[in-house]
C-alpha cells in the first residue's frame, strides 16, 4: 500500500481510536464521576413524527410535567427532538438526547420509545401513547415492568368501539377493515377489532395498503363489498384521511374511525381517547421519576383502555343514518369541516 | 482434416424498413491447416459477416462452422472461443484497460480453460510475458505494470496480437487488424503477425482492404461480393500475382475497393 | 458520537464495498441493493427472534441476499430484461416477501441476542463493541474479495466489466460471470444490512430507502480523496470513505442544523464530491484522478 493519503488516514483513525479508548478506561479508573449535580434536569422527548395526536400528547407531556412542578426553564431543561418519520434519525437523535445527558426519556409513539430503549437499558424511559408495549418488545410485564422503561398504554378500546358500531348499524352484516401494512400497531389494533367483531357475528373483511397511494382505490373495493368500514389508529391513512372520506362519501358509506381528529374530518364516530390528557399522564409519570418518587422498574404501566364516545351529527345527517338516542345522549358531538 | 469449414453459409437481415437483405448468400469455404487466407471485398461484401458467423457474434440462417472437424454452429461466441482467437480492427476493442498489460496476457493465457479460484501466478508469468513482448519491438516490455488504457492504438493492437496467438488456436481471425493504425506501426504490426503465424504455423484469415498486404501476405486470396466469394486465388497463382491483376479483379466486379 | 460513527462507518463500508462489485467492476447500477438490504436484516432478526443464534442468524441474511441478487441476474440474463429494470423488480417484489417473513412491517431484536453481545459484554467504553465487530468484519470481507479477485476467476470477472467483448472473444462467459457479480454483491449487502439492524435494535422493511446513496457516497468520496490507487488501496478508500461519510452526517448534526433537511445535505455533499475532479480542473491543480505518464 503506497498511496500517503490512504496511509495517512489509517493512522489518524487509530490515533482517534485508540486516544478515545485510552482516555475513557482512564477516566473509569479515577472514578471521574463528573455527577453534577445541578439543579436543572434533563428532560429529553422524542416524537416520532408530526402529526395532530402525536402533538397533542406532546403538550400534554409538558403540562403533567407542569402539574408536577417542573418547568422548562425553571427547574428542567426540555429537549425536543421530532424524528419526522425517518427510523433513523430516531437512533440518531436518541443518542444525542443522551449525549445532552437526559435524566428521563419520554418517547411519543411506539418507533421514538423503541429507539431511546435501543439506545440506552440505564436512563428511564417513559413510554407515551404506545398502544402495544409488550408487542414492541419494550416490557416483559406490564405490572413489574422490571427494567428502565414504563408509561402509558393506550389500549384503543376497541370493544367499546364496536358496540357502538353495532348500535350505529344495527343492520350491517359485514365490515371493512384497513389499515397500512408497514404499522405494526394497526395491525394487532385489527387483529383484536376482528376478534372481537366475529364474535358479534359479522363478517369482516381486512384490507392492507402498502402507502398512501393505494387507499383511494382500496377504499373503493371495500365500499363495494361491506357495509361500513373501520379504520384502526394509523399514521399513514390520517395522513390521506380526506382522500378515503372522499371515495367512502361517494359510496354513501360511514367510516368509523379510531381518533378524535379524524371524526372532525369527516369519519362518523369513534370511541376516542383524549390524547391531550394521555400526554398528561405520562408527563406525571416522568415527573415522579424525576423527583425520586417512583422507579420504572417497579412502576406499573398505565394501561387506558377506556375512552369517550364521539359522534360527527353532520356526517350522518348526510349518509343518512339516525344515530340512537342512548348514544346522542352520552357521546360529544363535534361538527364537521 | 480441414481447419475450417463452413458449408453453405448463409445470413439475411432484415433493415427494418421490410426490406430483406441477404449479406451471406450460400458461402462455402474450406482451409486447410497452417493456410494464410486473406479475403478482400467492397463494402458490404460480406466478409465481416462471414468472420462473425465463424466466431460465433452472429448466428446463421442456414449452414454450418467447423473447426478442426468440430461443429461450432450452435455454439456461443465464448465457447468457440477455445478454438477461435480474433483480433479486432479497433485496439480498444482487444484488451482490457483497466488491467496491465500482465494482467491480459494471463488472462488470454487461459483462453478455452476453465478459470477456478486459484490465485493467478502473475508473478511466475512475467519473465515469459516480458519476452514475449520484446518480439514486438516497441517497447512493450516495459509496461508490463502499466493499464493498457494508457498505451498507444499501436501497443494496443500488438497485444491484441500477442494475446490472440499466445495459446495456439486453431484459427486466427484477423479483421482489418491495421486499418486503425498508422502506416509505419500498421507494416511492423503486419511484419509481426506474419512472423507469429510461421512460427506457431497458424491457420489464419484476414481481412484487409490493404492490396499490398493481400498480395504479399499469405497463400491464398478470396474476393467476395454482395454477400458471395467470386474469386478463389491460391498456390502458384496467387504468387504470381501483381497488383494490376488484384486491381482488374474489383474492375471486373463492381465493387469500389479502397486503394492503399 | 465520533466513535459511533465511526463504527457506523465500518458497517456502511460493507455495503460500500457490495454496491463497488457491480457499480464498479461490473459497471452497472443495481437497483436490487434497496430490497437486499433490508431482507438481511429482516431474515437476520426473524431468525434470531426465532432462537438461532445471531451469527447463524447473519448468514441466513447473506444467503437471502444472494438469493436477491441471483434473481435479478437470471431476469437480466436470461430473461433480457434491462439490468436497472431487473433490480427494481426485485426490488419491489423483496417487500412483500418481507412481510412474509416478517409477518409485521417492523420486527423489533429489544432483548433478544445480538451478534455483537460479545464485544458488548467486554465493557468497553462507549461505541468501542460496535467499532471492534465492523473493523473485523471489515478485515474479513476485504482478505475475501482481495482472494477473489486475484483468482483467475476473478480476473475473468473484472475483464468482463473492463471490456465485455474481449471478455467473451477469450472465452469468458460473461453472462455467468455477471449473475455470479450480482449474487455475491447483494450477498454482501445485505451482510451489512444483517450487522446494521442488529446495531439499530430492529428489522423494517422501510430501511433501504436511500441506501444506495449512503454506498455511492463511500465509493465516490473514497475516490475523489485517494484518486486512482491499487485495487488493495481501493477497497481500502471506500471504507474510509464510508467513516468520512458518517463523520460528515455528524458535523451537520452538531451544526445543529435542522436534521429534516439531513437527506438534501447529504446529496448536496455526494454532487460536490462527484464535481470535485471537474473543480479541481478548472483551477488546474493535480489531483490523484490524473492520468499519468
Amino acid at each position: 500500500m503506497k498511496n500517503k493519503g490512504i496511509i495517512g488516514s489509517i493512522i489518524a483513525l487509530a490515533v482517534v481510536l485508540i486516544g478515545v479508548f485510552a482516555y475513557q478506561m482512564g477516566s473509569r479508573q479515577t472514578g471521574a464521576a463528573t455527577d453534577n449535580k445541578e439543579e436543572l434536569k434533563t428532560v429529553g422527548i422524542l416524537q416520532f413524527i408530526s402529526h395532530p395526536s402525536l402533538d397533542q400528547i406532546k403538550d400534554g407531556v409538558i403540562k403533567g410535567l407542569k402539574d408536577e412542578g417542573y418547568e422548562d426553564g425553571k427547574n428542567i431543561k426540555i429537549e425536543f427532538l421530532n424524528g419526522q418519520g425517518d427510523q433513523s434519525k430516531l437512533n440518531s437523535m436518541s443518542q444525542q438526547l443522551l449525549e445532552k445527558n437526559s435524566d428521563v426519556l419520554i418517547g411519543v409513539a411506539t418507533p421514538a420509545a423503541k429507539a431511546l430503549a435501543n439506545a440506552t437499558s440505564d436512563t428511564p424511559i417513559i413510554m407515551s401513547a404506545i398502544s402495544d408495549p409488550i408487542g414492541a418488545g419494550l416490557v416483559t410485564d406490564l405490572k413489574n415492568p422490571g427494567g428502565n422503561i414504563t408509561g402509558v398504554n393506550n389500549l384503543t378500546p376497541v370493544d367499546q368501539q364496536l358496540d357502538m358500531a353495532m348500535e350505529m348499524f344495527p343492520e350491517a352484516k359485514t365490515v371493512g377493515m384497513i389499515y397500512s401494512s408497514s404499522e405494526e400497531n394497526s395491525k394487532s389494533q385489527i387483529d383484536r377489532a376482528e376478534k372481537r367483531a366475529t364474535k358479534d357475528g359479522l363478517t369482516v373483511k381486512k384490507y392492507a395498503i402498502s402507502s398512501s397511494n393505494d387507499i383511494a382505490q382500496i377504499t373503493q373495493q371495500a365500499c363495494q363489498e361491506t357495509d361500513y368500514l373501520y379504520i384502526p389508529q394509523d399514521n399513514t391513512i390520517a395522513s390521506a384521511f380526506q382522500t378515503m372520506i372522499n371515495e367512502s362519501d361517494k359510496a354513501k358509506k360511514p367510516v368509523f374511525v379510531s381518533v378524535d381528529n379524524m371524526v372532525k374530518e369527516g369519519g362518523i364516530a369513534t370511541v376516542g381517547q383524549n390524547q391531550f390528557e394521555l400526554g398528561v399522564e405520562s408527563g406525571k409519570m416522568a415527573a415522579d421519576v424525576l423527583s425520586g418518587k417512583s422507579k420504572p422498574a417497579s412502576t406499573p404501566v398505565n394501561v387506558i383502555d377506556y375512552g369517550d364516545m364521539i359522534i360527527n351529527e353532520d356526517k350522518a345527517k348526510e349518509l343518512g343514518i339516525t344515530i340512537p338516542e342512548k348514544i346522542k345522549e352520552k357521546a360529544e358531538v363535534v361538527k364537521g369541516e | 482434416m480441414n481447419a475450417v469449414e463452413v458449408k453453405n453459409a448463409s445470413k439475411t437481415i432484415s433493415n427494418g424498413m421490410n426490406d430483406k437483405r441477404k449479406i451471406l448468400n450460400n458461402v462455402s469455404l474450406t482451409i486447410a491447416p497452417g493456410e494464410f487466407v486473406t479475403v478482400l471485398g467492397g463494402n458490404g461484401a460480406g466478409k465481416s459477416t462471414l468472420f462473425n458467423s465463424i466466431s460465433g457474434s452472429l448466428q446463421l440462417d442456414n449452414g454450418t462452422v467447423s473447426v478442426m472437424g468440430k461443429d461450432l454452429t450452435k455454439l456461443s461466441e465464448e465457447q468457440r472461443a477455445t478454438s477461435i482467437a480474433r483480433v479486432f480492427q479497433d485496439p480498444k476493442m482487444g484488451t482490457a484497460p483497466r488491467l496491465t498489460v500482465a494482467e491480459n496476457l494471463g488472462l488470454a493465457e487461459k483462453r478455452g480453460q476453465k478459470r477456478h479460484l486459484r490465485q493467478r501466478q502473475l508473478n511466475q508469468k512475467k519473465e515469459m510475458y516480458r519476452e514475449l513482448c520484446q518480439l514486438i519491438g516497441n517497447g512493450l516490455e516495459n509496461h508490463l505494470d502499466t493499464p493498457t488504457g494508457f498505451l498507444s492504438g499501436g501497443q494496443r493492437q500488438a497485444l491484441s496480437l500477442l494475446m490472440a496467438t499466445i495459446t495456439k488456436p486453431d484459427l486466427l481471425l484477423l479483421d482489418e487488424h491495421t486499418a486503425a493504425l498508422d502506416p509505419k506501426t500498421a507494416k511492423q504490426l503486419m511484419l509481426l503477425t506474419d512472423q507469429r503465424i510461421k512460427e506457431e504455423n497458424l491457420t489464419c484469415l484476414m481481412v484487409t482492404h490493404k492490396m499490398e498486404d493481400a498480395l504479399h501476405y499469405g497463400d491464398r486470396v478470396i474476393v467476395m461480393e454482395k454477400g458471395e466469394i467470386i474469386k478463389d486465388i491460391s498456390g502458384e497463382e496467387k504468387k504470381r500475382m501483381t497488383l494490376a491483376d488484384l486491381f482488374l479483379l474489383f474492375e471486373e466486379s463492381d465493387t469500389v475497393a479502397e486503394v492503399m | 458520537m465520533i466513535i459511533s460513527a465511526i463504527g457506523q462507518g465500518f458497517l456502511w463500508g460493507i455495503l460500500g464495498l457490495g454496491i463497488f462489485m457491480t457499480y464498479r467492476i461490473l459497471n452497472f447500477p443495481d437497483m436490487t441493493t434497496e430490497g437486499s438490504f433490508p431482507l438481511g436484516g429482516a431474515v437476520c432478526v426473524t431468525a434470531i427472534t426465532n432462537g438461532v443464534s445471531p451469527i447463524f442468524a447473519t448468514l441466513l441474511g447473506i444467503v437471502a441476499g444472494m438469493c436477491a441478487g441471483f434473481i435479478t441476474g437470471m431476469l437480466y440474463t436470461k430473461g433480457k430484461i434491462p439490468v436497472i429494470l431487473a433490480g427494481i423488480l426485485v426490488m419491489s417484489g423483496l417487500n412483500s416477501v418481507m412481510l412474509f417473513i416478517m409477518q409485521t412491517p417492523n420486527l423489533s431484536l429489544l432483548k433478544q441476542p445480538k451478534i455483537q453481545d460479545f464485544f458488548t459484554n467486554l465493557n468497553l467504553p462507549d461505541h468501542f463493541d460496535i467499532v471492534l465487530l465492523g473493523l473485523i468484519a471489515i478485515i474479513i470481507i476485504v482478505g475475501l474479495l482481495l482472494f477473489f479477485f486475484f483468482t483467475d476467476f476473478g480476473q475473468a470477472y473484472i475483464a468482463t466489466g473492463d471490456n465485455e467483448n474481449m471478455a467473451r472473444s477469450i472465452g469468458i462467459n460473461t453472462d455467468r460471470m455477471k449473475v455470479i457479480g450480482l449474487t455475491l454483491s447483494n450477498g454482501v449487502i445485505a451482510l451489512s444490512g444483517a450487522l446494521i439492524a442488529q446495531n439499530d435494535g430492529y428489522a423494517d422493511i422501510g430501511k433501504g430507502v436511500g441506501v444506495i446513496v449512503i454506498g455511492l457516497a463511500s465509493i465516490i468520496i473514497g475516490e475523489v480523496l485517494y484518486g486512482e490507487v491499487t485495487f488493495i488501496e481501493r477497497l481500502v478508500a471506500i471504507v474510509l470513505g464510508s467513516i468520512i461519510y458518517q463523520l460528515l452526517i455528524l458535523v451537520i448534526i452538531k451544526a445543529g442544523l435542522d436534521t429534516t433537511y439531513l437527506k438534501i445535505f447529504s446529496s448536496i455533499i455526494l454532487a460536490l464530491c462527484l464535481m470535485i475532479p471537474r473543480l479541481k480542473e478548472a483551477l488546474n491543480l493535480k489531483t490523484g484522478l490524473e492520468k499519468g505518464e
